[in-house]
């Protein structure tokens, strides 16, 4: 490709922020947000740089006069290095450090590492795509309080294997994916994802969507010691202990009746 | 950019009509009576409304099967952050085999009118090729101009549904994990005639949703809210700024304790632009006169079970859409008749504008002063209640305020789609 004159080298950023206020005589809520991405996409080589800040207040009035006020927090910076290595194949190093009230985590380093393989050449990914993906890493941890496992910090390595299917086409569009990841130094902390979606035209008028996500989770290395308080629970405050969870979710429409669908009529 | 696509149209309407004429000496379609069909295939990507207002001289279709022309548009995020709006013209029927695949760039600075105005130009473009096929296709050599646009009146040939459209939606949702669970379900039926003289709208729906939470081992407490609504609309247009209405409907909430509130209003409507200007600008004034009648669920602050009222509404709105951006605001004032004191103001405002290049800036505000909180049941609220937001509670102010910015820049040139590692990078698989 002719490279034309662009004094950026392909770089382009964005800024965003945004806030928000709402409340009423017994609760009252606020949040802000700001993130900042830096791109450089080529035929080549693609680079995301990303920087995410998140923070959250909920405030309420109980019954007995009684005040309760929630601060939580979700903070990142993160960066994306692909190398193409020809129509199927590339490779990848990532890294990352976060902050995570939900997680229990006031710091979370990652540095990784990866191969992507494409069944189908890229060029064709928005009509289909067929990829393995495995990366590794390593992470060092701190945590906002000790967790069940009595660590207060650490430093774990981990592997992750994911297969995804994507189509879309003119009678509707699906997806697959299925994620299995591990950390080494103990097998038992493991994961597995099931992820699936369609949206697919049945007959005339009729259209269906299914999208579910089933997962076996075992390493949740982040949780706190001790009970959650009721509070903490009905606001969802923080991550639970589970070994699975599930998401499953159906929408079906019919329309049907004349099949002219010209006019414009926005009274009332 | 405009002027430029508009010039890469004309020549590529040139283009494709002789390479049309070319395909119709090879093998004549059959000739059609009327407007060219097509099925608009855009889930929410595209402003459809605005398509149907600027391209009038094709016959928009709700099924790809009675359509001449499926088009199929798709987008994928490009490498500065804009769009890149894939649309692929399917011929259907006589047109079956003649395909072709446009592509249109929307930068990520672009407007959403700038962006609509961008996807129609690439439409038209794409449908030259079936349209100049058709009987209409001597008009597009001659002129593109609004002449066309009095085709849009003309009586479509035979509907036996008399333009009745009909629709229905079922959903649910089920999640959980070890200590907490949700449900949901939701249906809805819909049914409207739309014609320039009348607007007929009516439509039912009805959602259930419980969360379960495990507190203790021994201890679970449950949520559950359940909401149903109906809605009747008969709009007559009286001319292009007057219009007059009939107002229904019915409401069940556990949320707001209404077992079952029925409301009957009769109002009228003036805009003080012409209708026909409706997706690009609307002032409205609109006033309705109602009749309530409130079975309540639980006996409220005022010990009711049940009462029969007459309100009033006035309801002042704006909204632009505009090169510059959008915004929109309304006013709206309602009263209870039958007992003056129970008013409520509610004052909302909303805008996107792009203040200079790159730059953008939205906000969104709503402020209500609720004085007509006649429905809140007696007792107080448990925490838990408070927690989930099981139930309206008493207030005498509610607000919203909601502001954002974005600034891009760099590169310009951002047409590349590099799909490689799940795009944006933004996605990160690892252990939530």
């Amino acid at each position: 490709m002719p490279q034309p004159a662009d004094p950026w080298n392909f770089w382009s950023f964005r800024v965003r922020g945004n806030g928000g206020v709402n409340g009423e005589a017994s609760s009252k809520s606020h949040n802000l947000a700001a993130s900042t991405i830096a791109n450089r996409t080529t035929e080549n080589w693609k680079i995301n740089i990303s920087n995410f800040l998140n923070f959250h207040t909920n405030e309420f009035k109980l019954s007995s006069g009684e005040k309760l006020r929630d601060d939580s927090h979700d903070h990142s910076l993160g960066g994306l290095v692909v190398k193409s290595l020809g129509d199927h194949w590339s490779l990848a190093g990532r890294g990352r450090i976060a902050s995570t009230t939900f997680l229990n985590q006031d710091r979370a380093y990652r540095t990784a590492g990866g191969i992507e393989y494409s069944f189908f050449p890229y060029k064709e990914s928005s009509r289909r795509e067929l990829t393995m993906q495995f990366t590794t890493g390593v992470n060092h941890f701190k945590y906002l309080e000790t967790t069940i496992y009595g660590k207060d910090s650490e430093t774990v390595a981990d592997g992750t294997l994911v297969g995804a299917l994507d189509v879309r086409q003119p009678w509707g569009s699906s997806g697959l994916s299925i994620e299995a990841a591990t950390y080494y130094h103990d097998l038992e902390r493991h994961r597995f994802v099931l992820n699936g979606d369609i949206d697919v035209r049945l007959f005339k008028g009729f259209s269906l969507t299914l999208d579910g996500s089933v997962s076996r989770i075992h390493d949740q290395l982040y949780l706190r010691a001790g009970a959650a308080s009721d509070e903490e629970i009905l606001l969802r405050r923080r991550q639970l202990a589970t070994n699975y969870r599930y998401r499953f979710s159906v929408g079906a429409s019919y329309t049907f009746g004349s099949i002219f669908n010209n006019i414009v009529n926005t009274r009332f | 950019m405009g002027s430029r696509l508009r010039c890469t149209g004309a020549v590529l309407a040139f283009v494709l009509s002789m390479t049309a004429v070319a395909a119709a000496q090879q093998a004549a379609p059959p000739p059609r009576p009327d407007k060219i069909r097509i099925f608009l295939d855009c889930s929410f990507f595209c402003d459809e409304t605005y398509l149907k207002q600027e391209i009038t001289w094709v016959d928009y279709m709700r099924d790809r099967r009675d359509a001449d022309v499926h088009v199929l548009v798709t987008t994928q995020n490009t490498g500065g952050g804009g769009t890149e709006y894939t649309i692929k013209f399917i011929g259907l029927g006589p047109f079956n085999g003649v395909q072709q695949t446009l592509r249109y760039n929307a930068p990520q600075s672009a407007t959403s009118d700038e962006n609509r105005k961008g996807i129609a130009e690439v439409l038209k473009q794409g449908l030259v090729r079936y349209v100049s096929e058709s009987p209409v296709g001597k008009r597009l050599k001659i002129t593109f101009s609004e002449e066309a646009a009095g085709a849009k009146t003309s009586k479509p040939a035979k509907d036996r549904w008399n333009l009745w459209v009909f629709r229905t939606n079922f959903g649910g949702s089920f999640n959980g994990e070890q200590s907490s669970k949700s449900r949901s379900l939701r249906g809805s039926a819909s049914a409207n005639r739309t014609t320039e003289a009348w607007r007929l709208s009516f439509s039912t729906s009805g959602g259930y949703r419980d969360n379960s939470f495990r507190l203790s081992d021994t201890e679970t407490f449950k949520s559950v809210t359940r909401s149903s609504d109906t809605s009747a609309l008969a709009v007559k247009s009286l001319n292009q700024h007057w219009s007059a209405g009939l107002v229904g409907m019915t409401q069940s909430s556990t949320f707001l304790n209404y077992d079952l509130r029925v409301r009957v209003a009769p109002g009228v409507e003036y805009d003080f632009f012409p209708y026909s200007q409706s997706t690009r600008r609307m002032l409205t004034l609109q006033y309705t006169v109602g009749l309530d009648s409130i079975n309540y669920r639980a006996i409220t602050i005022f010990e009711k079970t049940k009462e029969k009222l007459i309100d009033h509404h006035f309801e002042t709105s704006l909204s632009l859409r505009q090169p510059w951006g959008t915004a929109s605001a309304s006013v709206t004032l309602s009263q209870y008749l039958t007992n003056p004191g129970k008013y409520r103001i509610d004052a909302f405002g909303s805008t996107n504008i792009r203040l200079f290049k790159g730059f953008s800036f939205n906000v969104f505000t709503d402020f209500s002063r609720p004085r007509d909180q006649i429905y809140l049941p007696r007792g107080e609220a448990t925490t838990e209640e408070i927690l989930v937001r099981q139930r309206q509670l008493a207030t005498g102010y509610q607000y919203f305020v909601n502001f954002g910015i974005t600034y891009s820049f760099g590169s310009i040139f951002n047409n590349i789609v590099n799909p490689r590692f799940g795009g944006g990078g933004g996605t990160f698989f690892f252990f939530d």
